[in-house]
């Protein structure tokens, strides 16, 4: 075999390397058009209603007023006053508690169940159907059971601690049980939705794996703890974002059932904000912590990302 | 080390049937090969054998004692699976550790017999990697290790090879081969291949719709397929089958077919006269591999058209069409026939096979 | 979500015990306006100068069947003047946020009805327009008199008055009376009678087999405005939570303790009122609809709701008890504003006057309970119970108000909590609670 060693004239390159790079950005500038158009809805509404708001609440955040008063600046004042707050350090404290009492209660109840149904095929749909039920019921329904559930006097849950002969529990009137009654009507509301979520998790397990588990002779519970688990550790730090974002938001059930008491024990952030900015028209108080709260919820998914995301299998 | 018998096995998922009263005995240390195309049941055998799966009938036997009751770890019985089954979050020094550390082995014991197994299957520089870091055949080579770690009885494979490609498939082939002559361990091996079948079995055990059609020697699974199905299934290309009518007495017979006739006399056929009398009247086909097949001048035997040239380098597949059907004929890299040429087929009668109409061959061993 | 339990409705000011319906405009009344077109032809434009102007309107909800009402009312006033109003019923646990947003916006309702503190929170920020010209005027000149300069100048703030007084609330005490019969007790005029028949009547009915009865029942909790119910007591006492110029806290006075510290002996001392928040305010309503609570203080608005439900004893009303004779009623004022940027003002005014007039103001209170503003309105329609309540409007002392009363009503109410929780002295949780205020006021 011979190698030609010479070119021929056919295969001779005829652009020359300046008309080559014109060519090339301009077939660039063109590949990037639809991407412009792709993009350009997403970033209009991105602007108008994310970054447009976030500017003016942070420009409100060194004034006085500005929603239905003028504006006035006043520097750093709401930012010393916010954080020099004891009742937001309360609710700092209280949301903190209710998050990890109510994140670890909804995700080791929703794990176990899932877990539970995952291995009982015949009666997965039903137990499906009643989990999420606290989802699809309408509030004032809701708020009907719950009456039903935790009433002094005629409440389900009173009436058996009376028959066993046990005291009665004053569910929202005193702390902690204030706390954390609200951390259980939060729990039941979200228990079917995380269920079905660890399900959908578990489901997607690779059978193979369970099957190798089972011929290495784990059972059940150290396969559901050394196998299934370690699988779902990135579907599990998805959902604990998720969670951490919703919870630190713990607002609704407050406003309807305590106002933030007794004694500020459910005092939450977004309660306080709210007192501030509408109750008391603090709005750069208000929007001064509505930031924080942004940052230190922004810091957590980073931390929960680069900490707990920290792994080597190649699992994203 | 265990014998391994299963009677009777019957699976059912729901209305579907898919393994159907298979008896088969594997001998202590042996290689069976369980093969048959997808769907046949192969892989429902295996996981029965397992435990992975509860037998709606039928006994499986290890070593003597009834399993069928028993939980997968304590059938002694490793399995290796078709996509590795690796733990994904763990190192392959865990993977391999984690039957043993299931069992409770103390640590130093784990440490020791995970060194071993990682020696053997040349895995001592990949202990700390995880799954993710490693190549199809290293994955396939922990899956090994961690199958052979615990010492099993029974070693179960289900299409180990089929995730690699060519070139390793034949190397991990030869090692599987190697580690079984070394470590000596009963294994059942499911694929659908039949060239692994052929060259790794002692013993095939051919499947078809969850009935078991033969079991025998690699060559003789080949030579002397029981039926059409196992006849056609083993061998590349497949064993050529011609429908003929049989005509004729003691000591000459004769099949003739559209393309012509082939003599035959009972003795080199290994059929008994009593074998041809019951089933003369049915539409028989004979079936002749290529091999056992030459080009000549028209007039000899059968005779027809060439319609395909195939040159692999070794050999050339020619196909000729005899009356309606096509015949492969293998032949010589030197073969000068033309596309549209008649030719005549010599057939060589002491390899030909006559089938009958429910598929069986007439052929007494 | 949870509104039956949001049934706990805000008390600010006059407003009854009523579930919050979501805000929602009715315009069934601007919808009947063809009725003013076929009115009397004869007199042109200078009897109806407004023919035409739609006003906007926002007021929170008194009773569930306001909205109907409104509807008749509204459709008269069209009638009446070719002004076509849009009604907006703003829901109590959402009204500061909703206010708010309407304010901030370049169109908010021309006309809206406030209580003493949120006219001032909304009037210092320029929401409302001061309406101290247009009484002067007149076209006011015949009805101002009718309105006592006690009841005006009570919503004047800074000099001026950005709401014109439309009801006074009261607080009644509501009693069993079957029950006081029964223990042989009579109604209590001071706090210490209180305490004797709330406790005679506990020991008689756990006699008769009724363990789970009550004697005395007031909201002490945030959530239910615990400060409200409170500030008479503090009044009877003859102090405030708040300087008469509005500068100063005057939390930690004896007043504001002396108050507190009785609220909360009823509770951890004596025994006589329910662990504070274990009965929510419409809890125990319910409770004292049951028979299971002697007495119980709440908003006059109830009378009505009473007699129409028809409770299963004899009740009564009384004068919640002084303090060493001393017995004063306290409530906040409901107020008619025009906003400061209503392109319709004088339509606005015309429909203020018409709001603010006897006739109005006799239709609305007999229904609703509260005491008029001006003099000349009948509020009880011969209702001898309504009309002992509009009596107490002699004794009457309201809201020292500021725009910043919405903040310092916050560390009262978590002190008085705090104090009736008995787990935090009174001296400790109003000390708190005056540096608070300190901090308030200064910042």
């Amino acid at each position: 075999m011979t190698t030609t060693s010479a070119t021929p004239e056919w295969a001779q390159l005829t652009m020359s390397p300046d008309e080559c790079a014109r060519e090339r950005s301009r077939f660039r500038r063109h590949a990037l058009k639809p991407i412009i158009g792709f993009l350009g809805p997403f970033l209009f509404l991105w602007t108008l209603f994310l970054a447009v708001p976030m500017g003016w609440a942070t420009w409100l955040s060194f004034n006085e007023g500005g929603l239905v008063s003028d504006a006035k600046f006043v520097g750093f004042k709401n930012w010393t006053t916010f954080l020099n707050n004891d009742e937001l350090r309360t609710a700092i404290k209280n949301t903190s508690v209710y998050v990890v009492v109510a994140i670890t209660v909804v995700f080791g109840l929703g794990l176990i169940l899932a877990a539970l149904l995952n291995n009982n095929k015949k009666s997965q749909n039903f137990f499906k159907v009643a989990l999420y039920f606290p989802l699809l019921i309408p509030p004032i329904m809701a708020g009907m059971i719950f009456f039903f559930l935790t009433h002094y006097d005629m409440g389900v849950i009173n009436l058996l601690l009376q028959t066993a002969g046990q005291d009665r529990v004053n569910f929202l009137g005193a702390n902690p049980n204030a706390l954390m009654t609200i951390a259980g009507l939060e729990v039941w509301r979200g228990l079917g939705f995380w269920v079905l979520f660890y399900l959908a998790g578990l489901q997607s397990v690779p059978t193979d794996l369970i099957d190798a588990g089972k011929i290495d002779g784990a059972r059940n519970t150290r396969r559901f703890l050394r196998i299934s688990l370690p699988t779902l550790r990135p579907l599990m730090l998805f959902a604990l974002v998720i969670a951490l974002i919703f919870n630190f938001q713990l607002f609704d059930s407050v406003q309807a059932l305590t106002k933030g008491g007794p004694t500020l024990g459910t005092t939450s952030i977004v309660w306080f904000i709210y007192k501030q900015l509408f109750t008391f028209q603090q709005s750069g108080v208000a929007y001064a912590t509505s930031l924080a709260l942004l940052l230190l919820v922004v810091a957590l998914t980073i931390f929960a990302y680069g900490f707990l995301g920290h792994r080597k299998d190649g699992l994203k | 080390m265990a014998e391994v018998i299963i009677r009777q096995l019957t699976k059912s998922f729901g209305e579907n049937t898919v393994v159907k009263s298979v008896s088969l005995k594997v001998a202590d240390g042996e290689f069976l090969v369980l093969l048959g195309p997808s769907g046949c049941g192969k892989s429902t055998i295996l996981r029965l054998i397992a435990g992975l799966e509860e037998a709606t009938s039928g006994e499986i036997l290890i070593n003597g004692k009834i399993v069928n009751f028993v939980s997968p770890v304590n059938r002694n019985a490793a399995f290796v699976f078709q996509n590795y089954a690796l733990y994904p979050h763990m190192s392959v020094r865990k993977n391999i550790a984690f039957p043993l550390a299931t069992a409770g082995m103390p640590k130093p014991a784990i440490d020791e017999a995970v060194q071993d197994a990682a020696r053997i299957l040349e895995l001592s520089d990949l202990l700390e990697r995880l799954p993710s870091q490693l190549s199809g055949g290293q994955r396939q080579r922990v899956a090994l290790a961690r199958a052979i770690v615990r010492k099993p009885a029974v070693f179960l494979m289900d299409e180990p090879l089929s995730n690699l490609d060519a070139q390793l498939r034949q190397q991990t082939r030869l090692e599987l081969m190697d580690l079984h002559r070394r470590l000596g361990i009963t294994t059942i091996y499911v694929t659908h291949d039949q060239i692994e079948a052929m060259t790794m079995g002692q013993r095939i055990a051919i499947l078809k719709d969850g009935e078991l059609q033969q079991v025998a020697p690699p060559l003789e699974a080949y030579d002397q397929p029981a039926n059409i199905f196992v006849a056609r299934f083993m061998g590349a290309p497949p064993m050529n089958l011609i429908p003929v009518s049989v005509s004729g007495s003691e000591p000459t017979w004769s099949a003739t077919t559209q393309g012509g006739s082939i003599d035959f006399d009972l003795k080199s056929v290994g059929i008994t006269q009593a074998a041809i009398g019951a089933h003369m009247s049915e539409s028989l086909q004979i079936g002749i591999r290529p091999e056992h097949l030459s080009l000549g001048a028209v007039g000899t035997g059968l005779s027809g058209k060439v319609r395909f040239i195939e040159p692999t380098g070794s050999d050339t597949f020619v196909t000729v069409q005899v009356g309606e059907k096509n015949v492969v004929v293998r032949c010589g890299v030197n073969e000068t026939a033309k596309i549209g040429e008649s030719v005549g087929l010599a057939v060589n009668p002491a390899k030909m096979h006559l089938f009958s109409a429910d598929g069986w061959n007439l052929r007494t061993k | 979500m949870l509104g039956f339990m949001a049934a706990s409705v805000m008390v600010l000011g006059a407003c009854g015990g009523t579930d919050s319906d979501d805000a929602a405009t009715d315009d069934t009344a601007a919808s009947d306006t063809g009725s003013s077109d076929t009115g009397s032809s004869d007199t042109g434009s200078s009897d109806k100068p407004f023919e035409g102007v739609t006003l906007k309107f926002g007021k929170a909800p008194h009773g569930e069947d306001e909205k109907d009402n409104w509807n008749k009312w509204l459709g008269e006033f069209t009638e009446q003047t070719g002004i076509k109003v849009e009604l907006t019923q703003v829901p109590w646990d959402q009204l500061e946020a909703l206010y708010t947003a309407n304010f901030a916006s370049d169109e908010p309702y021309d006309v809206t009805y406030q209580t003493s503190a949120h006219l001032t929170l909304f009037g210092e920020q320029g929401s409302f327009e001061d309406l101290t010209g247009r009484i002067a005027g007149e076209d006011f000149a015949v009805d101002r008199p009718n309105f006592p300069d006690g009841v005006i100048n009570a919503s004047v703030y800074n000099g001026k008055l950005y709401g014109l007084p439309f009801v006074v609330g009261t607080t009644a005490m509501f009693v069993n009376k079957d029950m006081f019969t029964s223990a042989g007790v009579n109604i209590p005029s001071s706090g210490d009678e209180l305490i004797k028949a709330a406790k005679a009547i506990m020991k008689d009915q756990k006699a008769k087999g009724n363990k789970d009865v009550w004697g005395f029942y007031v909201p002490r909790t945030v959530a239910d405005y615990g400060w409200y119910w409170n500030l008479s007591d503090v009044h009877n006492r003859n102090g405030d939570f708040l300087s008469a110029d509005g500068k100063t806290a005057t939390m930690d006075s004896d007043a504001v303790k002396g108050a507190a510290q009785y609220a909360a002996d009823l509770i951890c001392k004596e025994k006589v009122q329910p662990e504070n928040g274990l009965y929510n305010r419409e809890a125990a309503i319910e409770l004292f609809k049951a028979g299971k609570l002697a007495m119980i203080q709440d908003e006059p608005s109830r009378v009505k709701t009473f007699k129409d439900e028809g409770l299963p004893f004899e009740w009564d009303i009384a004068m919640p008890v002084g303090y060493q004779g001393k017995a004063t009623q306290f409530a906040t004022t409901g107020h008619w504003t025009i906003s400061a940027k209503s392109k319709n003002a004088d339509a606005a005014w015309e429909f203020v006057k018409w709001l603010s007039s006897a006739e109005f103001n006799s239709t609305y209170n007999q229904r609703y309970g509260f005491v008029p503003a001006r003099l000349d309105a009948d509020a009880s329609g011969g209702d001898e119970m309504l009309a002992r309540n509009a009596s107490w409007v002699a004794v009457w002392d309201g809201l020292r108000t500021s725009p910043k009363v919405n903040q310092l009503l916050d560390p009262y109410g978590q002190a008085l909590e705090a104090a009736a929780s008995c787990k935090t002295s009174v001296d400790d949780a109003f000390a708190k609670a005056q540096k608070q205020a300190a901090e308030i006021l200064a910042g």
